[in-house]
């Protein structure tokens, strides 16, 4: 069964549709990436999916519990948000016992072994509001985890963090990756989480434009190659001319061409540069990063629209 | 049923440890003792009062102190929800084990909490001052006993009973307009103009249609509140004091607006997005 079920949701603010028909599923295990620029519908797919705010359509099942019923989970689920959700004037351990007073649920990790697993162990007598900014995310994420979740959300995890703070995070949401817990991650921050992710749900304006394995998103630009040239006006003007395929980037001599579904072959285009004089150097397929599928797709959608 | 419960749990938490409650109930208590103080001088210096006078001075000292604590309810509910929405605190709760009617409900069941805190911070000023300046016997003038100390002790009894059902009206009302509410500023304000507004135009409304709003019967500026009344009794005013109608209608009908009051803020929490 699926840890978070998201069917057909839709979400509408008078006019603006800011999710359309966003479907996906997230299995235990899996550390699952919610990815989109700003705007693109993230934040209001949690919180339909979290039962802060009701969808316009469709269905969301987190834990096997409908999204406006989710005490029913009965603190199976931790939720981290965007802003640390925090007592200030209250001490890092008082905070823990404040979330615990609410979730209710006892058992699972101490508070002693959630802050030793969150790093804050030293700091348990420090008043919140005292904390950085990355620690206080470190303190909201140990009150997520504190009686033992099976599903962790976090939104925005990296936000407002500096590269310090971002790899502390990184390596915290990694540990837990780890040890089988299921995370669902929503973020902007593609380069910075794509080491942590198995799966990942990407948006463009409030449509799923990619949904699946990690490694299928990547996959999903086998076309791509880079071509390394010596004349790249020549090389861009051979291209042009020959349909097909696209040239989808270009950097000083470096080329990107997608092959797409042109059924063109690698070894056509590595002809047409030839013949062009335009002095090729090294064909190769293009090493794909999230966020280069990411620009693809988002290209493809732009492109469809 | 559990969620209630924990919210309550967690509100009490964040009540006792809130220095600003303990400076405000402090400060009701030293209201509540100068009021007291004020009255002692006055009764002592019309001379006409030979025993008893404890009793009007105590109420006197009470009713400023629990109108102070009207103006702490109100803020204090007020704030609830709305601060609460605006930390987050009511998003976490939501996705931890928590309904959205426990949010309201568990903050309602808070209520006697500081609403008996008020209480015995008025209770204590105003009576700390009363014995020391005036007795507690029966009310006696120019010889004659005009109430005995047990007819002045129901009386006391008697409006502090028919006044407390408003207070937990109010702390309901200060929940609604929180519950509807996007930050506690906007909420307390529009709380406290709200109480203030009707308080004003009290004067103008007749007594039927007076006693059909809740927030008649609480100790205000205005005041017009059985507890009011009472002080009035215990100063030998023998014209004064509630009828036996509206003391009874001061008993429920607080009660029934206060829950249709949060049966509306649990319908506005439902709905809205946290």
């Amino acid at each position: 069964m699926a840890s978070f079920a998201i069917h057909s949701l839709h979400k509408s603010f008078g006019s603006v549709k800011a999710v359309q028909d966003l479907s996906f599923e997230v299995h235990p295990g899996q550390v699952h990436g919610l990815l989109g620029p700003n705007g693109s519908g993230k934040t209001t797919t949690l919180c339909c999916a979290l039962g802060l705010m009701r969808p316009t359509k469709g269905s969301v099942e987190v834990l096997g519990v409908s999204s406006r019923a989710l005490h029913r989970t009965g603190g199976r689920l931790g939720v981290v948000f965007d802003q640390p959700v925090l007592l200030k004037r209250r001490s890092v351990a008082a905070n823990l016992a404040y979330h615990a007073m609410i979730r209710g649920h006892k058992g699972g990790r101490t508070h002693d072994e959630v802050l030793d697993l969150v790093g804050l162990s030293d700091l348990k007598k420090r008043r919140a509001g005292a904390l950085s900014l990355g620690q206080g995310k470190r303190l909201a994420l140990a009150t997520a985890l504190a009686g033992n979740p099976e599903l962790v959300v976090l939104d925005e995890p990296l936000s407002g963090l500096d590269p310090v703070g971002t790899r502390e995070i990184l390596a915290l949401i990694g540990k837990l990756a780890a040890s089988g817990l299921t995370l669902i991650l929503s973020t902007h921050r593609l380069h910075d989480v794509e080491p942590v992710l198995t799966h990942a749900t990407i948006m463009v304006r409030g449509r799923r434009v990619a949904t699946g394995p990690l490694s299928e998103i990547l996959g999903q630009g086998e076309g791509l190659l880079q071509a390394t040239v010596q004349n790249t006006p020549l090389a861009l003007e051979a291209l042009s001319r020959m349909g097909g395929w696209q040239v989808c980037g270009q950097e000083g001599s470096v080329i990107d061409v997608d092959l797409g579904s042109s059924g063109a072959q690698p070894s056509e285009l590595a002809e047409v540069l030839v013949k062009a004089g335009a002095g090729l150097v090294r064909l190769q397929p293009a090493g794909q990063r999230l966020a280069d599928a990411f620009d693809r797709l988002v290209a493809q959608e732009s492109a469809r629209k | 049923m559990t969620g209630t419960l924990r919210i309550l749990r967690s509100e009490f938490d964040r009540l006792i440890r809130s220095l600003s409650l303990w400076i405000v109930g402090v400060t009701v208590g030293a209201v509540a003792a100068v009021s007291a103080l004020t009255s002692s001088i006055q009764i002592l210096g019309q001379g006409s009062v030979e025993s008893g006078g404890g009793w009007a001075c105590m109420l006197d000292g009470m009713r400023t102190g629990l109108a102070l604590t009207v103006f702490a309810l109100l803020v204090t509910s007020a704030r609830s929800l709305a601060g609460d929405h605006e930390s987050g605190l009511l998003r976490m709760a939501v996705t931890r084990s928590v309904s959205r009617p426990a949010l309201v409900l568990g903050r309602l069941l808070i209520a006697p909490l500081p609403i008996l805190g008020g209480l015995l911070a008025s209770f204590l000023g105003a009576w700390l001052v009363a014995r020391s300046q005036l007795d507690f016997g029966p009310l006696v003038e120019e010889g004659y006993e005009i109430l005995s100390a047990e007819e002045l002790r129901g009386e006391v009894a008697l409006g502090l009973f028919a006044t407390l059902p408003a207070l937990v009206a109010l702390w309901a009302f200060g929940l609604l307009i929180s519950a509807c509410s996007r930050t506690a500023v906007s909420a307390v304000a529009t709380t406290l103009v709200l109480f203030v507004a009707f308080d004003l135009i009290k004067e103008s409304l007749s007594q039927e249609s007076l006693y059909l709003v809740f927030a008649s019967f609480a100790p205000s500026l205005s005041d017009s509140s059985p507890l009011g009344e009472a002080a009035q009794v215990v100063q030998g005013f023998s014209d004064r004091g509630f009828s036996d109608e509206l003391l009874s209608l001061a008993m429920w009908l607080p009660w029934a607006q206060a829950l249709l009051i949060v049966g509306a803020a649990v319908a506005v929490i439902r709905s809205r997005t946290l």
